[in-house]
């Protein structure tokens, strides 16, 4: 009888759930051996792709095209190579630099094109009085009073400022009550995040449940 | 009294005072009148300085019990001494000694001696006197004069011959012999026997020093105690000569007792040079004490020191601290204790303030090279049993929820019919998707939440595919496109027109996050040039003419990190590229990507297995998420009461962290 | 050298900012291969952190004789035949990618689903480790969302009132985030500003 491949994968993948469930029985050898494969097999599978998508793709192709320029990221990358070695680690200094420069800007550029007007935005867009006008119900603009203050509270909370306060010197009462009413909208979206992360890992484990439930009813029959 | 100013240092000190406050040398005596005492001793030595000159006996004087030096006792007294003293006794008993003034009680026996009488030197004597003899000890504590040395002229040749022929070993052992019988051998010092011997000058020695009677006729002050009235029988023992010099060249700077002179005529000389000394010349009112400066008076020997000191009858300067500590006759040591400059206590703790400490204690966590990772202990066994027993409930409990619900296929659930908005809305940007243009489908997230993903993006995926939008498939992580695809493998099935090969191109990792999908924006083509199995993505048909990206017809997000869909969102929506964005996420990314669909930068999301309940309810496509809602909301509404029951007991009870705390404190 | 990083960061930093904010060709033309390049460079520090695990770490337990080196083992081992399939098959073949749909996904999904027992147990004790008011109000909001995710409260659809609550109650999240969305963006901006001025400077050694 010719064995199906697929048969024979989902058969370790059902025997990896069950070793990796065995720890809700405590640590044990078999939950060691399943972690430890599985981070052989992600830095394998992150290497050839990284051969094949970045160093095969990127580098050689446009080489082998005659591309001049590409002589560049293969100088670079040979450079950023040696940061593998403590002793010529500082050879790789400027492409880290690079790295961090170009990356620097792109997340200023978004940040400010992307969030910041956005959000700013979005908050004032209940008392916009165009928008207002086609709004069903006066509820949206208590709506929008009470997202705006939530935002400035909020924001009240992770003060950002820079100036150093003397000793026993406090922030004021407005302030000190503003960060508290944050300190509410913080706890309420943590806590809303916290049940979605619980939700979250609920589902895996019906998924999994699942999958081992249909496994074996689909070897028993 | 007045105060005391020290000559070392110009401070003032009290009259009282010894030392110097300041530099603790030795203050010099304040000079007073003269007591009663010291006047009559005066008056007495007067007399016998006339007496003398008169040759007039002067009626014996008691002799004044002799105190011993200061630290010396029997035991400590030298044997020459001792046999000084009993020579000196010997002739008391014969010849009452006469001693001539209040000093003597305090005088060194070589000075004693200088007083004594002296046998007259005869004129033979005198002649074959050797130029030693006319060698006329230097008086002590005169002011820097030393009168009785030997003139460097005609008599020095003779004077070396004379001493180099004294020597000889034989007549010094027999000069040894004291007058009791008792043979002291002093080997090499022959002029150990010349101590006994030792006789003061005559008065009117013709061998008198030139230089001598110069001073004293210039009106020179001699010390008073080296007066001595000639006229003193010398003692019997002194009629042995003494032949022998074993120390010529230091005759000059030893008293007699230690000279090597010969005794008859050593004493007859010193015997006339004293009585020259203290006959004649010497006045009544030109006897004064020495005046010495007190660093000088300071640097005297104790011997010399002893004598003024006796006068006052103040105890010996005996050092009591130091090394010298109780030993006689030393100079004292400075007194530090008050001098001394403490050294600041440099402690060898670094001192530092609280502040400096956290400080120094964070940027050593932060240099600190990251350690190995520490497997936590995982041993249940170390748990209390309460909470084993809990937490084996909690895990039989929620395995029932979840199991059971699927093992019973009529297991009922309350279907919610509140559609919510993002859910709607997605629905509607989707079906208002044009098919001519590709939907760019770019995937991050972790295997973990694999499937909670693929149950939340199949019914969306199934629509794009029962549209027949083509899909460019991406992740931002390495994993994701395979899962990705996978995915759209499913969600295609067996639809007879909707084919992987032709319809779907997968573009692969995209590398650099925040990087990557700014350069994506910037160009696509140029970013991701080839697919997964390295095709060139400018040869496709469908995705060939792609130059940027509002050249897609979407941009649908998958992710379960909150991080990149902001990301995404950002440089997306930021760069203008006018797209329409939507997002598939996890549970527990939801509530941070709610904010970006209520600004309207995205136009709408599906979160979880409920936002995929509502969807397939939508599109009328019963999925995983219709087929397993039973078993999450159980599970859910189980969860739900078991944190309330937990948080109910916990505020009942009484929290085992604060009762430590409580007890810590 | 340390002058060069500074230098380099900076120029590229300013380039690729100005070109958010200015539609210049020129400037287009300079952009263009800097974020190319980043993004190739950024495959390759990726690969050079992998080589540093494996080799760096893992072989170097089996060379000191670690007492863990049985995990370190497996893992060398699974890298290899790994490795070498996905040389030898690429990984757009089918059979390559069963390694992650077969083997990742079911030993990570299956940790995140015995997690799942771990966080229930863990949330049980909420007011036990935080017993004042803001740990209160996390706690109600806990359950309140875990309530709305589970579809209970969906039969509110024929009340009103009660429909206006509960979507009231489902946007309520919303200002926290906004607020937490704004702040990461402002600390964003301000870390990457110092980047770009030479203040930080990460690189240099």
């Amino acid at each position: 009888m010719r064995i199906d491949n697929e048969v024979i994968w989902v058969g370790i993948s059902f025997l990896l759930t069950l070793l990796v469930f065995a720890y809700l029985l405590g640590d044990n050898p078999f939950f060691r051996f399943a972690s430890a494969l599985l981070i052989g097999v992600s830095a394998g599978y992150f290497t050839v792709v990284i051969i094949y998508q970045v160093l095969i793709t990127r580098l050689v192709v446009p080489l082998m095209a005659g591309s001049s320029l590409a002589l560049v990221p293969l100088l670079l990358s040979g450079m950023l190579l040696m940061k593998l070695s403590p002793r010529f680690s500082p050879v790789g200094s400027p492409v880290m630099a690079l790295l961090v420069g170009v990356g620097a800007a792109v997340a200023v550029g978004g940040t400010v094109l992307g969030t910041l007007f956005g959000q700013v935005k979005g908050a004032l867009s209940f008392f916009d009085p165009i928008a207002g006008a086609s709004a069903s119900s006066p509820l949206r603009i208590v709506e929008g009073l009470i997202f705006l203050v939530g935002t400035l509270a909020t924001l009240a909370y992770f003060h950002f400022g820079a100036r150093e306060r003397r000793k026993g010197e406090g922030r004021s009462r407005l302030s000190t009550i503003t960060a508290a009413v944050g300190k509410v909208f913080i706890a309420i979206t943590l806590g809303a995040v916290f049940a979605g992360v619980l939700t979250a890992a609920i589902t895996a484990l019906i998924e999994r449940s699942d999958f081992i439930i249909s496994t074996i009813m689909s070897l028993v029959r | 009294m007045a105060d005391i100013r020290c000559l070392i240092c110009n401070r003032v000190n009290d009259s009282s005072a010894e030392h110097c406050w300041y530099c603790h040398t030795i203050l010099p005596k304040p000079t007073g009148p003269l007591t009663q005492k010291e006047r009559d001793k005066l008056a007495s030595l007067k007399n016998k300085i006339t007496s003398e000159n008169n040759n007039v006996p002067e009626p014996p004087v008691e002799e004044p019990k002799k105190t011993p030096p200061a630290g010396s006792t029997e035991e400590e007294v030298p044997e020459w001494l001792a046999r000084i003293r009993r020579l000196k006794q010997a002739d008391e008993l014969d010849q009452p000694y006469r001693p001539s003034d209040w000093i003597d009680e305090d005088q060194p026996d070589w000075l004693v001696k200088l007083q004594q009488p002296v046998v007259e030197e005869t004129p033979e004597t005198a002649e074959t006197s050797t130029p030693a003899g006319k060698f006329k000890k230097p008086a002590l504590d005169e002011s820097l004069q030393i009168h009785n040395l030997p003139r460097e002229s005609d008599d020095s040749e003779e004077y070396i011959a004379s001493l180099l022929n004294a020597i000889t070993p034989a007549a010094s052992v027999d000069r040894l012999r004291t007058p009791g019988g008792e043979l002291e051998e002093l080997v090499e010092n022959g002029w150990y026997n010349q101590s006994a011997q030792i006789q003061p000058l005559p008065v009117g020695s013709e061998d008198r020093d030139d230089l001598e009677s110069d001073a004293l006729s210039a009106g020179v002050e001699i010390p008073v105690y080296i007066e001595e009235p000639a006229q003193e029988p010398e003692p019997a023992v002194n009629t042995e000569p003494a032949q022998e010099l074993p120390f010529p060249l230091f005759v000059d700077n030893l008293p007699d007792w230690l000279s090597t002179e010969e005794t008859t005529k050593e004493s007859s000389i010193e015997g006339k040079l004293d009585a020259d000394i203290t006959a004649g010349e010497i006045s009544e009112q030109k006897i004064e004490k020495g005046q010495l400066p007190a660093w000088l008076q300071s640097l005297r020997p104790s011997a010399a020191r002893s004598i003024e000191e006796s006068a006052s009858e103040s105890t010996p300067v005996l050092d009591d601290r130091g090394v010298l500590a109780g030993i006689a006759g030393t100079l004292p040591g400075a007194n530090l204790s008050g001098r001394v400059i403490k050294p600041v206590d440099f402690a060898q703790e670094l001192r530092a303030t609280a502040q400096q400490r956290k400080n120094a204690d964070l940027f050593q966590s932060l240099l600190q090279a990251p350690d190995e990772p520490v497997v936590m202990s995982t041993d249940q066994k170390t748990a209390s049993p309460a909470g084993r027993f809990v937490r084996f409930i909690v895990t039989i409990l929620v395995l029932l929820a979840v199991i059971l619900p699927i093992l019973l296929p009529g297991f009922s659930v309350i279907v919610p019919v509140l559609f919510p908005t993002e859910v709607v809305n997605t629905l509607g940007t989707i079906q208002a998707l044009s098919a001519d243009k590709p939907v760019l489908v770019a995937a991050h997230f972790e295997a973990g939440l694999a499937g909670e993903i693929d149950w939340t993006a199949q019914p969306v995926l199934k629509q794009l595919v029962s549209r027949g939008i083509p899909l460019a498939l991406t992740s931002t992580n390495v994993q994701g496109f395979t899962v990705l695809q996978d995915m759209v493998a499913q969600a295609i099935g067996n639809d007879p027109v909707y084919s992987m090969d032709v319809n779907v191109m997968n573009l692969g990792y995209l590398p650099g996050g925040s990087i990557g999908m700014g350069a994506l924006v910037n160009d696509p083509l140029k970013t991701l040039p080839f697919t997964t199995d390295l095709q060139p993505v400018g040869e496709s048909a469908v995705f060939g003419t792609l130059n940027s990206l509002s050249d897609l017809g979407a941009l649908i997000i998958l992710t379960d990190n909150p991080e990149f869909a902001r990301i995404w969102v950002e440089q997306v929506d930021g760069g203008n590229a006018g797209l329409p964005i939507l997002a598939v996420v996890s549970s527990q990314a939801a509530p941070l990507v709610q904010p970006y669909f209520a600004s309207g930068q995205i136009n709408g999301y599906i979160s979880g297995m409920s936002g995929a309940l509502f969807y397939e309810m939508l599109t009328m496509r019963a999925g995983s998420a219709t087929a397993r809602f039973n078993s999450y909301q159980l599970s859910l509404l189980l969860v739900a009461v078991l944190i309330f029951a937990g948080g109910t007991v916990s505020l009942i009870l009484a929290s085992p962290h604060s009762a430590k705390k409580k007890e810590a404190g | 050298m340390k002058v060069v990083n500074v230098a380099i960061a900076v120029l590229a930093g300013l380039i690729v900012l100005l070109g958010y904010f200015f539609n210049s060709s020129g400037l287009h033309e300079l952009r263009s291969p800097l974020l190319d390049w980043a993004v190739t460079l950024s495959g390759i520090a990726g690969l050079v952190a992998i080589l540093n695990l494996v080799f760096g770490v893992h072989l170097k337990r089996l060379r000191e004789n670690h007492p863990r080196k049985g995990s370190s083992v497996v893992i060398l081992i699974s890298f290899a035949v790994t490795l070498l399939a996905g040389i030898f098959l690429g990984p757009a073949d089918e059979g390559f990618q069963k390694l992650v749909t077969h083997v990742q996904v079911p030993i990570e999904s299956s940790l995140m689903a015995v997690l799942a027992i771990t966080l229930v147990f863990a949330a049980l004790k909420i007011l036990q480790r935080h017993r004042n008011w803001m740990g209160f109000v996390f706690f109600l909001s806990v359950i309140l969302f875990l309530v709305l995710n589970s579809g209970v409260l969906a039969f509110t659809s024929e009340v009103p009132f009660l429909r206006d609550i509960l979507s009231s109650l489902h946007q309520i999240p919303v200002a926290g985030a906004r607020g937490i969305l704004l702040g990461i963006a402002l600390g964003s901006l301000a870390t990457g500003i110092r980047v770009i001025i030479g203040s930080d400077r990460p690189y240099n050694g």
